[in-house]
């Protein structure tokens, strides 16, 4: 929109629209590009927040290089909530992310989930406290990309009756659970046995979220869902995520996108060089005070 | 003789024999590596080497044929390792291998077809490479050390110092390590990452045919099924051990070439049974292999909190 | 699963019809008859009791190595060190076959087996522990191993182990610790039975079972991926199953050297040479790193290897040839723009997709 004259929008191999930049707006040529009314603002009721699930306390994480990655950070979510994480990569999500997920132990600090200390749980025992982690790389973390879709898909589910008993597979009901998860979260692929790299990053992202939220998670922690996601797939990643915290389940957003955090978050925290420096509420800021928030600016 | 004794001139000779071959296939290993190539299929190039040098050598009995066909030999089996790799799109390691099965059982082939021999094949009509005397090292001090040895020995320590100045003063050499470093970034800067890769690919596939023929022409003059015996695999150790750098991979190579030396002498000494001996250099590859692992742990140290 | 598409059948026959081309020149250009060879190369393998049960007796070790082989890599690891555990294993097998007196048949047998088959996964400790806690390469220690394998085998069999004093070699194996060989003059022995269903059991386990899907999730694809961050993320300790992989491919390695020295050979002796377990690495891959996959191939193999011997009596040219030109397979069948090249003819597609309509 900034540097074009002219758009066209093509959707499905055929072009939808020619457009001049100036009389048209993102939501139209949005529309456009997926085929129906698209909401860039998320549609969402007021949050209703309950009980405190998680508090972290003082948090220190060191990254894969020994520098420290996070420097004492403090959070509390509540059910009901969507709490976001704002902020340029690279300063500090990730590891904060691997500390809250067992992924990465955490240096100092607590990390107090209904009242119990996480902070060096392994990610069995973090998935057992029913908390879903949506990673931000998906290929290498989130799937195995040489595996099918339905070996995927129950990765946190192959070990209860009826998917196993005793140890070994019932196939047809495998089939039948990966088949439903398939249909209720829209995954475009002729069968479920086809190996996941041969979907699209959309696709892709598409298993991963509904082997997350499907097992009806108490809190949901998503890093980049969106990422290299096609519009229409990202409204229905929010859509998925918004009914988590209407359902009474905690939600946190980890994103790079501005866009993303502010209007599905509600609220934000800014990140910089691993602390949150600022706890906004996104319908009280706009962008260009987010932005000087994100460089550290705080005052 | 007490153990100690057997640290004299003599092992020292031994040692440079025992480092040349390791040497130069390791610093063939090395080269790769810097480029980003992870180049298993060092072994089968030196086979080959070893075997066209005899082959060649045997039917023409000039020494430079059977040379020229070692080195040859080295070169087209690096390129069908690129085509494979580059070109036709194979996993690096699984071309690798294949070429090192490919090349064992068709030496292997080709010995017994040719010759009917099993086993290995000698023959007096294969002329080797002689020993160079220096004349005028002749009852000098310096004579029992430089003088007498076949030219591998002498060469690898030109290789190495070439080497050394490639990487660290010249273009190319740069070019290579960025391309090992970070292909995309190499990539960006203009440099044709696919023919540095065929370029290091090339050379390695030179400096391992011309570790082959030490083995068939200059060590002993025959070929042995198998002859290699794992020292392209050691090469690749010693260039790990070395970071892939030249002097880094000679000083490993010499490390390996000093455990093989020993061993022969201990042999001597101590009348242990010749398999234990032979064990040393895959053993040491196993102690070099570890200590290349913990060197990795140590590097990462977490920094302090602080308190406050 | 979309591992046997259509496309993957369609490169192994043009491999093949390439193979065959090199074949054929690699026999005229050493001055022997192709269709001679070819005649003498189908004989060996198929035709007569006696070759059939041979090819199947040349298949057994094949299929196990196979499969451990295919096991290591679909846990992460890339395992080039079967051979060793084969010797190891055949090694004191061979050893528990003549040192255990006063025991039944079924119980020596056993032990013998048990015997073997721990030691060839003990054999896949050292390269497991290294890579897991070290990050030492795999590919290099086992392949390092294999040399150290051979070399102490030898060693033992010359010395602590030797049982003649004129030949370096163990004592024979006693009567109640033979695998019974079923034709007079044939070694195809019972091995070939416990090898065919102990990849059965393979296929079982790592396809159908929690255990095989854990073992599976860190790695599972042809190139050794360990550690996929995948099988930590769920929860399933990568580490434990890579090393427990391992043990298990060492552990039929083992078995393969233990039928081949309590069915055939009978007792162990210095220049007694295994190769299987590098065949067995060809074999596993293309069969796809499936246990079905490799007992097809391994049969296949067998009955090409057993032609080779007879090629190699009949005329000239030696029987290595036949592991030349399934190499030469394997790079076609390795060289993934051929795969995907092959895309590029609609008919291919149509075929491909026919082919995998929904299976689940």
């Amino acid at each position: 929109m900034e540097i074009a004259d002219r758009v066209t929008v093509m959707r499905a191999g055929e072009v939808q629209g020619v457009s001049e930049t100036k009389n048209t707006s993102i939501t139209e040529l949005a529309s456009q590009m997926v085929g129906r009314e698209v909401f860039l603002q998320v549609k969402k009721d007021e949050s209703n927040p309950k009980d405190e699930i998680l508090n972290v306390e003082n948090l220190w994480v060191h990254d894969a290089r020994g520098l420290l990655a996070v420097n004492g950070v403090e959070m509390s979510i509540k059910e009901g909530e969507i709490v976001g994480i704002a902020g340029v990569e690279g300063n500090g999500q990730t590891e904060l992310v691997e500390a809250l997920t067992g992924l990465r132990k955490a240096s100092r600090g607590k990390i107090m989930y209904l009242g119990e200390d996480i902070a060096s749980s392994t990610p069995k025992n973090i998935r057992r406290k029913k908390i879903a982690h949506i990673p931000e790389d998906r290929t290498n973390t989130g799937l195995n990309t040489q595996l099918s879709i339905w070996e995927n898909l129950i990765g946190n589910s192959y070990f209860r009756k009826p998917l196993s008993s005793k140890g070994i597979f019932n196939l047809k009901k495998v089939a039948k659970h990966a088949n439903k998860l398939k249909e209720d979260f829209d995954i475009r692929s002729p069968n479920v046995s086809l190996k996941v790299k041969s979907l699209s990053g959309g696709n892709q992202q598409k298993v991963v979220v509904a082997r997350e939220l499907s097992e009806d998670p108490t809190l949901t922690i998503a890093s980049q869902p969106t990422r290299g996601v096609d519009i229409g797939n990202i409204e229905a990643i929010h859509e998925q995520l918004v009914q988590m915290r209407d359902e009474g389940g905690a939600v946190l957003l980890v994103s790079a996108e501005l866009d993303e955090v502010m209007a599905v978050a509600d609220r934000v925290g800014v990140m910089y060089e691993g602390q949150i420096v600022k706890w906004v509420n996104p319908k009280e800021v706009d962008q260009s005070q987010m932005g000087l928030y994100m460089a550290g600016v705080t005052e | 003789m007490e153990w100690i004794e057997i640290f004299d001139i003599s092992l020292l000779r031994s040692l440079l024999r025992s480092t040349a071959p390791i040497a130069i296939v390791g610093m063939a290993a090395a080269i790769c590596s810097a480029a980003g190539v992870l180049n298993i299929g060092l072994e089968g190039k030196m086979l080959n080497a070893a075997f066209a040098g005899v082959a060649a050598s045997y039917y023409t009995e000039s020494m430079w044929a059977g040379l020229a066909a070692g080195v040859i030999a080295g070169i087209v089996t690096a390129v069908l390792f690129g085509l494979l790799s580059f070109t036709l799109g194979a996993d690096e390691v699984l071309a690798g291998l294949a070429i090192n099965i490919f090349s064992l059982a068709g030496t292997t082939y080709l010995m017994r077809t040719l010759w009917g021999q099993a086993g290995f094949f000698s023959d007096p009509k294969i002329v080797g490479v002689e020993p160079i005397h220096f004349a005028f090292l002749e009852g000098t001090f310096l004579e029992p050390f430089l003088s007498g040895f076949t030219y591998s020995v002498y060469l690898m320590f030109f290789i190495a110092a070439g080497l050394h100045i490639l990487y660290y003063r010249t273009r190319l050499g740069t070019a290579i390590r960025a391309t090992g470093e970070n292909p995309e970034a190499a990539e960006d800067a203009g440099i044709n990452t696919v023919r540095i890769k065929w370029l290091v690919t090339v050379f390695s596939g030179l400096l391992a045919g011309i570790s082959g023929l030490f083995l068939s022409l200059e060590n002993l003059t025959m070929f042995t099924e198998g002859m290699s015996a794992g020292k392209g695999y050691i090469g690749l150790v010693a260039s790990s051990f070395g970071n892939a750098t030249p002097l880094g991979t000679f000083g490993a190579s010499a490390f390996f070439g000093l455990g093989d030396a020993i061993g022969i002498r201990l042999q001597g000494v101590y009348e242990l049974d010749s398999r234990l001996i032979l064990m040393i250099p895959y053993a040491l590859t196993v102690v070099v292999l570890i200590l290349i692992g913990i060197r990795q742990r140590l590097k990462v140290r977490p920094v302090a909190i602080p308190e406050s | 699963m979309d591992k046997f598409s259509f496309k993957d059948v369609l490169v192994t026959f043009a491999g093949l019809f390439i193979t065959t081309l090199v074949a054929w020149v690699l026999i005229t250009s050493t001055g022997n008859n192709p269709s001679e060879v070819a005649k003498y190369l189908y004989e060996g393998g198929f035709k007569g009791t006696r070759n059939i049960a041979n090819s199947l007796y040349q298949a057994t070790p094949l299929i196990l190595t196979a499969t451990a082989t295919l096991i290591s890599f679909r846990v992460g690891m890339f395992n080039i060190g079967i051979n060793g555990s084969m010797y190891v294993g055949a090694l004191y097998a061979g050893w528990a076959g003549y040192r255990f007196t006063n025991l039944g048949h079924l119980s020596h047998v056993t032990l013998c087996i048990l015997i073997g088959m721990t030691v060839g996964a003990l054999w896949m400790l050292l390269p497991a522990l290294l890579r897991v806690y070290a990050g030492v390469s795999e590919i290099i220690s086992t392949i390092i191993l294999n040399f150290v394998a051979v070399l102490f085998v030898s060693y033992m069999a010359n010395g602590p182990f030797r049982a003649d004093p004129i030949a370096p070699a163990t004592a024979r194996i006693l009567e109640t610790a033979e695998l019974k060989q079923i034709f007079p003059n044939s070694q195809f022995n019972t091995g070939f039975f416990i090898a065919v269903i102990v990849a059965i059991l393979a296929h079982f386990v790592l396809n159908k079972t929690t255990f095989g899907y854990e073992l599976r999730s860190g790695g599972d694809g042809l190139v050794g991926v360990y550690p996929s961050r995948f099988s930590s993320y769920l929860g399933i300790p990568s580490d434990r199953s890579a090393i427990i992989g391992m043990l298990i491919s060492g552990a039929l390695g083992g078995l393969a050297g233990a039928i081949e020295v309590l069915g055939a050979v009978r007792y162990f002796f210095q220049e007694l040479e295994f190769n299987q377990g590098f065949d067995g690495i060809l074999i596993g891959i293309l069969g796809k790193l499936e246990p079905i996959g490799a007992i097809i191939a391994s049969l296949f193999y067998g009955a090409i290897k057993n032609g080779g011997f007879f090629v190699d009596y009949k005329t000239d040219v030696a029987r290595e040839i036949i592991i030349v030109l399934i190499s030469i397979l394997i790079f076609f069948v390795s060289a993934q723009k051929i795969v995907k090249g092959l895309e590029k003819y609609p008919i291919v597609k149509k075929l491909d997709s026919f082919f995998s309509r929904k299976k689940m």
